[in-house]
Parts: C-alpha cells; structure tokens; sequence
C-alpha cells in the first residue's frame, strides 16, 4: 500500500479533533476526541468510503477535509501541501462538499442558476458570460434542463436538489469531492439515479470521492476502498469487496451481519443488546469495541489495538496482533474469524 | 389471504375504498385515492412506497390523527368492530394507545421531554383504566425488561434526553404495549436509528408480535425492513395500491412496473466487482391535485401502451393472494421481470 507522494491526492497523518464539551452548567468541560489519530491516504482518482454509526466521527472527518473544523493536531496534506496553507480561495478549487439534505444546503432565496454560480462569483476570477456558460455546461453535466436555471429550489423535487449541490459543488472543477450521505435524504428510485450521476461524472471528471455513508450496499456498489470507523478512530481499512466478503473486525462483522437485504430467504439475526454505542467523551479503556466485542479477551480491556496489515487490508483489532509491539500475527488461524458469515451472532 | 390458516378467521381492520383529500390554497390534493385491505390478527402487514405515496396519512386516517385540512371517506373501515371514521374524539381516543397503539419514526418526537420515561409508561396504562400506579409501574417495568432495559425499575426515573436514540425507541415500543393493544401501527419505525440498531429493533419487533399475537401494520420505504419482517405487502403509488401479495411472492415475482422498478433500483450488496449503473425508474410522480383517469404509473412505466390511460385501472387477481393494478397481463409483466433478472446476471 506504499505509493508515492504524487499519486496521493491526500494524506491524512494523527488527525486529530478534539471538543470541549460542557456536561453541566458548573462542572468542568470534558474532551469529546471526534477524532482520534485518523491516518488515511487518498489515491488520485479514487472512490473511497467512509462508513460507521452515527457519532462515530465519519463527519467531522468530512467537515476537517473541508477546512471547516480546525485539527487539533495532526497533518492533513492535499496534493503534498498542508490543508492549513491552502488560502479558502484555493480550496474551493481543490474541494468541494455535496451535503445530505438538499433542502437545506441550498439557498432559498437565490435560482437555481445563482446557487450553481455562486463558488464562482466568489473566486471573481471570471466575466459574467463566463460563468454563465459554465453553468449552462454543468447544468447539462448533471442532467438539469434549461428550463430550471430560473426557478428556485423551493420548486424542485428532492432529487433534482440534490443535482443542483452536485453542479454547485462541480462548478470551480475541484479534484476532491467530499459526499456526506449525499443520497439518504432520497428515495430509492432517486438515489439510484443521482448515485449513476456520482459514479459517471467521478469517471468522466476524474475525480476523487470520499463519500461519507451508513448505507454499506451503497458503498460496495460504487467504492473501491472502504474505511470502518468506530468511535473516532479507523478500525478497518482495505478493498471493499475483500473488507465486505470477509471482515476481519468484530465491529466491522457486526456491520454486515445488520444488513436487511431484500430477500425474504434472510433471517433476522436473533434478539442482542450489547451497551450499544459508548458515551464518547468517556470511551471504555482499551479496545473502544470491548465492550460490544463478543469476541473480546481480557487484553482487549487494557490495550488500544494499532491498525496492522493482516491479508491485505489494515485492521486494529488484537485478534490479529494488533498489540504494540508484538508484531505477529497471533490470531492467524482463530476459528470463527475467517469468514464474517460464519460468526453471525450464533 | 394470510399465508397462516390459523389466523385466517377474521380481519381485524378492514379498510374499503378510503380516500383522503387535503385541502390546499390551490386545490384538493388526493393523498389517498380509494385504498382497500384487509388486516389479520397476529400478522405483519407491510405498506412500502416512497415519500408522498399515502402510505402514512392513510394510517393517521384510521387513527383519527389527520391535521385539519384533511379530510377522510371510506366505503369502510372497521377495526375490531368499531366504524373507525364515524366515531367520536372521545370513542377514538378510548381505542387509541388502547387497542391500537403507534411508533413513530422519530422517538425524540414521540417522548415528551419534560416527564419521565415512568411517567409516560404509566401514563397510557392509568388514562385506559387499566389500574391503578402500583400495576402500572409493575406493567412498565416488565416491559422494559421484556425489550431489554436493564435496570428497568432505575431506568423509568430517566429522562428521554439521558436515553440513547436505539433505547428511547424501545422504550416508545414497550409504551405501545402497555395496554396489550391487538394492533400496532409502526411508521417508519428504524429510519432514524442506526443500521446495528434498526436489526434488533425489528427483531424485539417480531419476537414481540410472536409472544403476544399483536397484528402490525409496517410502514416502511424499506424494502430490506419488508423483506425481513413482513407477512404480507401492499406497494403503493401516487395514493394508490398498485400490488399486494405475500412477502415471498411480491419478491420472487413482482408483477406491476413499480414494484419491479423499485426492487431493481437497490444497490446489491452481493455483488462484487466493477460498479455497474443501478437501475433507475425515469421521470416523477405524478401531481396527486390532479385526478387520475387511468394508471397513475403510465408516464414512468416502460411497458405503458395506450390502453394504460384509457379506462382506470383497477387491482385484479392473479393468484389467490396475489393482485395487481396493471393493464397487461400477468404473463407479459413476468417476462418482463425475468428479462430483467436475466440481464442482472449477465452484468
């Protein structure tokens, strides 16, 4: 997984989020680490998935990217230049967003055509006709008639809002696109199109895509590499198919065990309640997943998996040798683990 | 019509020809246009759609929950014997959280934040007359350990605020049951909750309907959530029923346009290597203002010829359990699906 410099289009190294975050009115502000040593390279030209429950920091990771949440510590490098040097003029070019909810990401107040252009007004590098022509192209681009340069979003469907972000976020031709479940707000048949419209202009454009999702047979459809975060950190990293088929991960096994396919031949797997999702300005010692793990053993409680290489992909997880230090693969051949199948909650 | 003989006998809710209308600055809009089905007892029934198909305000209706401008008429709709549209606040607000009890999407919503979880458990049980504190609290506890709250008795001094979103959603569901309600009307009921969450949410679901008979109307745009919970479907489209047919045959063999469309546009989480395009279902729904002569589906649907828009299209059998509210015969409209099919295992 070594590659050059120049063939990453980002490089993620420690990241770092910290909130303070006040419990009550007069007792002191605790630290909420959102994100929490986040390591993660970026190939040019890639679709990488981002995936996790909510509150897992899969968004402040997005908002980082997007220069919107200051780190804390840690580097984030875009095409080998610190994201901090990057001047928001410069950034607009490099990054763009496309956001959840169409209604609210665009403004009411100006037409269709406004909101595609505004980016460009912004940068005030080009004429009026100029822009104008940009925005009739990448209207087409996105399968927006003509017709709809005028009206305002009020008048649109959901899905056709959702096209005019995508146009607004393509307008200052950036190189990374960062979609934060840019379809969940949608409809099926809706996501289904403006998913073919992502997958064909990242082709067409060559763009890179981080896109940000909860839903995994959406992002086995259209990613190359998933990423599994849990509780601010990155659990699993690796080819979507090989992390999808055979998870290493306990937490990333659980993922794909609540699936619902629609099948009517699929069981529901049987009744469990584990804590649930940690309470993140106090996470378990150790393991952050111990206490959900069922695969948990009592060094899980005391030490905090590194992310290693274990066939292919990157995991943190001490069933793999993930202790510091010991740089074996202790958990090779544990039972149970090779297939995700196999270890449904049985 | 259920695929259990044993729970064959009666309906429990029977709806005939229910329409809602909404009253608008511009016009009537037709949320549901003339919808029929039958609910067994101790079944899930699942009604899918996307947004604005009908498939929540037509279940608001028979609760008696729609917002002022709305506006109810059925041939019929009966639950358990009683005419639910014709009956009075206080008759209607006697069978609610009663013998029908609802869950709501969002349990932040559902919850009122200022009481606490005991309060509102015992609340339900209290205003129906069931007891008095002393059972209600010992019916609230043994309901939040039946859907897996431990501490249940410390637990009813929280707030919902202090509860995550997966536990104040089953603490909405043990408020749904605290009266033993024979039907439960469950919107959406996992949308808002986290996909580890929503399986074992609907897992409790089921296990609970098995150990105390309950029938369950699922509203969902899901079709995993259909695939895995439900008994029997309705499809609805544009405030109508176009197909309603036992989980494993609406699956197995989907016969109106819009559910084959529907099935085909999920992304296919089996499937391994180069992303294909995902099937999409081209145009919009129609405007529910205006009235529809013929099918509702007919400026979307592939196969649409003009008899589509000629006469309207009612549901018919094709088998026994299974209708559809199509032109074209059953015949045409399983070629179609097998075609499809085909062509998905050659991508």
């Amino acid at each position: 997984m070594k590659t050059a410099d120049m063939e990453n289009i980002l490089s993620v190294r420690d990241l770092e989020v910290v909130f303070p975050v006040q419990k009550g009115l007069f007792s002191k502000p605790k630290q909420l680490h959102a994100l929490n040593k986040i390591s993660l390279d970026v190939r040019r030209g890639e679709f990488i998935s981002i995936v996790g429950e909510s509150g897992c920091g899969k968004s402040t990771f997005a908002k980082a990217l997007l220069g919107i949440n200051a780190p804390t510590s840690g580097s984030i490098l875009l095409n080998s230049k610190p994201l901090s040097e990057f001047s928001r003029r410069e950034l607009a070019h490099n990054v763009q967003p496309i956001f959840q909810d169409p209604y609210s990401s665009l403004n009411p107040r100006k037409s269709v055509a406004a909101n595609i252009a505004l980016p460009l007004v912004l940068t005030g590098e080009l004429s009026k006709a100029d822009i104008r022509e940009r925005v009739d192209s990448i209207m087409g681009m996105v399968g927006l008639a003509r017709r709809f340069a005028h009206a305002y979003p009020s008048q649109m469907s959901g899905g056709q809002r959702q096209r005019v972000a995508i146009a607004r976020a393509l307008i200052t031709r950036p190189k990374l696109l960062i979609c934060d479940e840019p379809t969940s707000a949608l409809d099926v048949s809706v996501q289904a199109q403006i998913l073919n419209l992502l997958q064909d202009l990242s082709r067409e454009l060559n763009l890179t895509c981080i896109f940000i999702s909860h839903d995994l047979s959406v992002v086995r459809h259209l990613s190359q590499r998933v990423a599994v975060m849990y509780l601010g950190r990155i659990v699993e990293i690796g080819d979507v198919d090989r992390i999808f088929e055979r998870p290493l991960h306990p937490y990333t096994q659980l993922l794909v065990d609540s699936i619902l396919p629609p099948d009517p031949a699929h069981r529901l797997p049987p009744v469990l309640w584990d804590g649930g999702f940690p309470d993140p300005t106090n996470p378990p010692p150790g393991c952050h997943f111990s206490p959900r793990c069922k695969q948990a053993m009592d060094i899980c409680l005391a030490q905090l998996p590194e992310r290693q290489k274990h066939g292919g992909v990157e995991v943190a997880c001490l069933l793999y040798g993930g202790a510091s230090g010991a740089g074996g693969n202790v958990a090779q051949d544990i039972p149970g683990i090779s297939s995700g199948k196999e270890v449904s909650n049985g | 019509m259920p695929v259990n003989q044993e729970t064959a006998a009666e309906p429990i809710l029977s709806v005939r020809n229910l329409k809602v209308a909404i009253r608008t600055p511009v016009g009537s809009l037709h949320a549901t246009d003339g919808i029929s089905y039958d609910v067994y007892p101790g079944e899930t029934f699942a009604v899918v759609g996307e947004s604005g198909c009908g498939k929540s305000i037509s279940s608001l209706a028979l609760m008696g929950l729609l917002p002022r401008a709305a506006a109810a008429t059925a041939d019929l709709c009966t639950f358990d014997g009683h005419p639910m549209l014709s009956l009075s606040r206080r008759e209607l607000s006697q069978i609610r959280g009663d013998k029908i009890s609802m869950i709501f999407q969002d349990p932040m919503t559902s919850l009122n934040p200022v009481y606490t979880i005991g309060n509102q458990l015992t609340e339900v049980y209290i205003r129906h007359g069931k007891g008095g504190r002393k059972e209600a609290t010992e019916r609230a506890v043994f309901l939040l350990e039946r859907v897996g709250i431990k501490n249940a008795a410390q637990r009813l001094k929280s707030y919902p605020h202090q509860l995550s979103g997966g536990l104040r959603q089953r603490v909405v569901i043990a408020m749904a049951m605290m009266c033993e309600p024979k039907l439960i009307i469950a919107d959406e009921p996992t949308t808002a909750l986290d996909v580890t969450v929503q399986t074992r949410t609907l897992a409790l679901l089921a296990e609970l309907q098995r150990d105390f008979g309950l029938a369950i109307i699922l509203i969902t745009h899901d079709l995993g959530v259909v695939a895995s919970m439900a008994d029997r479907v309705a499809v609805m489209y544009a405030g109508r029923i176009v197909e309603t047919a036992p989980t494993r045959e609406l699956f197995a063999a989907p016969l109106h346009p819009y559910t084959q469309g529907l099935i085909q546009c999920i992304p296919n989480f089996e499937q391994s290597g180069e992303p294909s395009h995902l099937h999409t279902i081209p145009g919009m729904v129609p405007s529910l203002f205006k009235r529809h002569h013929g099918c509702t589906f007919h400026n979307r649907c592939a196969f649409a010829t003009p008899e589509c828009t000629a006469a309207p299209v009612e549901l018919r059998d094709a088998t026994e359990t299974h209708r559809y509210a199509c032109v074209h015969t059953e015949q045409e409209l399983l070629g179609y699906w097998r075609d499809a099919e085909t062509q998905e295992v050659v991508r």
